[in-house]
């Protein structure tokens, strides 16, 4: 189950950083979820032990998986929903303003966008 | 009871507000009294457990036994963190209100803001302070698209995705936290520390680089500049005087009590990351031609004062970086407004803000760096760290004359606002004019950050 549980939290973050280093704004925004999912597992992964019951209904004896790592992993989904709804949402308004979600187009706005940052380059000595 | 009231009544009244038109100078008005309520009220607690001997106030919510509910724990510390917060918050929200908030939701996030690093300062429980820091910083996602134009989505694009990276880093850090101790009780932790072996060093690394992403350290800087230079004044004030505390807090209170051990073995390694931080960001800083992106790379040179004051650990660090927040906080936010600001009132607190960020004189930041200059020399290697404090000065003191040149020549904004940031510039001043009660409250402060 660990040699599993890695495996997987090691797929999710390499797919995920590999999303956000491309060029498409919303592949990046993919690439984030990927990672805050692979988290999430890893916080599960925290208290892993494979031969526990559900905490609800107790056999005698028996030993309860730990629902304190559960509760965590809820609240972190629910954390990560939130997040990612409001980055789409940022997305879109730089779809909606600048007509593109390429990165490249959107560095080279921001070379656009300069104020005259050398306004006084020529006056230095 | 009384002492969580600052973080019931900003929670309680964010969403009432949401619900009406914050555009109305009213709304904004109301948020502007309720955060002054706010900060009234912290500064009260903080005097009474600070000069009258009031006990710091702990209790577990919904009843649990200690240990497996989750602690509420207020002390000085949170308090005077909640107080520094509040206060700049408030100052934001009368600068804007003033007829020209140009969002229905910005008195209510502003709120939010309140609620969610209140709830960070009085929590005793390390994934509840998470979850308390994301609803600030969610609300903050929120606030730096403030205005929608094309220079705000882009920068607030940019500061979601460092801030997620930095949530998984620090969720990554409270699994290897409680994987290897069992709890997650600060208090239970720290009791830890003193006795075997505190945090997992691992735990450590992960919950230091996730706070110092938050707090914009070098080299994890990269959003501050974005940010900064692309937020309205408002926000980034808000981002600059409020937000970035709550990484100040969580690594005082996290890296000087529970993590003290993996701390103290990764001192020098602190040390020589705070002194690059100063050397870099002072230099850019003096460097930049834009008001906001001087004050952002003051802000990273300011970042690397707090992790310097923190590698040299005890209570004269605590106390070094207690002040380090109490001026960048007031400082910087008057930066900011002083750009919105008009005729003599800017020109005035824009020079003085600059000077206190630089940690010149009439200014709290003075104190703030003199303090430093006595945990530094104590620290391993102290003259050389006294000797990149004075050069960071140096650089910083360019920036100043720069940054207040530039705003001195910005085009004069179309309606007045209250003069708030000249208020924040002469509290700075006041307090420099009360420097010895002040040390003496900040050094007891301390005790409550470092187990004697």
């Amino acid at each position: 189950m660990t040699l599993l549980v890695s495996i997987v939290f090691g797929v999710l973050v390499g797919t995920g950083i590999h999303l956000m280093v491309r060029r498409d704004a919303l592949r990046l925004v993919g690439g984030t979820v990927l990672l805050t999912n692979a988290t999430i597992l890893f916080l599960m992964a925290a208290a892993f032990d494979g031969n526990a019951v559900p905490l609800l209904p107790i056999a005698d004896g028996a030993v309860p998986a730990d629902p304190l790592v559960q509760a965590l992993a809820l609240t972190a989904i629910v954390i990560s929903f939130g997040t990612t709804v409001l980055l789409l949402r940022v997305a879109l308004a730089v779809e909606r303003t600048h007509g593109t979600l390429d990165m490249e187009d959107l560095v080279r706005a921001e070379v656009a966008d300069e104020p005259d940052r050398d306004e006084d380059a020529g006056a230095a000595p | 009871m009384i002492v969580l009231l600052p973080l019931v009544l900003s929670w309680l009244s964010a969403p009432v507000l949401l619900l009406l038109d914050g555009r109305r100078p009213a709304v904004a008005w109301s948020a502007f009294a309720i955060l002054v309520l706010v900060a009234a009220i912290d500064i009260a607690l903080l005097w009474a457990m600070v000069w009258e001997g009031r006990e710091p106030f702990t209790t577990v919510a919904g009843g649990w036994a200690t240990g497996s509910g989750i602690r509420l724990h207020v002390d000085r510390v949170s308090l005077f963190f909640g107080a520094v917060c509040a206060y700049v918050l408030a100052a934001v929200t009368a600068h804007e209100a003033r007829g020209n908030v140009r969002s229905g939701s910005f008195p209510a996030l502003i709120l939010f803001v309140s609620a969610g690093l209140h709830g960070a300062f009085f929590t005793g429980d390390l994934f509840n302070f998470y979850v308390f820091f994301e609803v600030s910083v969610v609300t903050s996602f929120a606030l730096a698209a403030y205005g929608y134009g094309r220079e705000e989505v882009r920068g607030a694009f940019i500061y979601i995705v460092a801030n997620l990276l930095g949530s998984s880093l620090f969720l990554v850090g409270i699994a290897v936290v409680y994987h290897t101790a069992g709890v997650l009780d600060l208090s239970i932790l720290a009791q830890r520390q003193r006795e075997t072996a505190g945090i997992h060093p691992l735990g450590a690394a992960l919950l230091f680089a996730a706070l110092s992403l938050k707090l914009g350290l070098f080299p994890l800087h990269g959003w501050v500049p974005v940010l900064y230079s692309h937020a309205q004044p408002a926000v980034a004030a808000v981002m600059s005087g409020a937000l970035i505390n709550v990484g100040a807090y969580g690594l005082l209170r996290i890296g000087l009590d529970a993590a003290e051990g993996a701390r103290a073995e990764a001192g020098t390694l602190l040390l020589a990351l705070g002194a690059a931080a100063i050397v870099y960001g002072a230099l850019l800083a003096s460097r930049r031609k834009t008001p906001a992106e001087i004050i952002a790379y003051a802000s990273i040179a300011q970042a690397g004062y707090l992790v310097l004051a923190f590698g040299a650990g005890g209570r004269e660090g605590a106390a070094a970086a207690l002040l380090v927040v109490l001026s960048g906080s007031i400082e910087k936010a008057a930066m900011f407004l002083s750009q919105e600001s008009r005729g003599a009132a800017r020109s005035l607190s824009a020079l003085v803000g600059a000077l206190g960020v630089a940690g010149l004189p009439f200014t709290v930041g003075l104190l703030a760096k003199i303090e430093l200059f006595r945990a530094a020399v104590l620290a391993p290697s102290g003259p050389s760290l006294v000797g990149v404090i004075l050069l960071g000065t140096c650089f910083l003191f360019v920036a100043t004359l720069h940054f207040w040149d530039r705003v001195r020549r910005m085009p004069a904004p179309a309606a007045a606002n209250m003069p708030a940031a000249l208020v924040l510039a002469a509290t700075t001043v006041a307090l420099a004019v009360l420097a010895a009660p002040l040390n003496r409250m900040i050094f007891n402060l301390s005790a409550d950050l470092v187990a004697e």
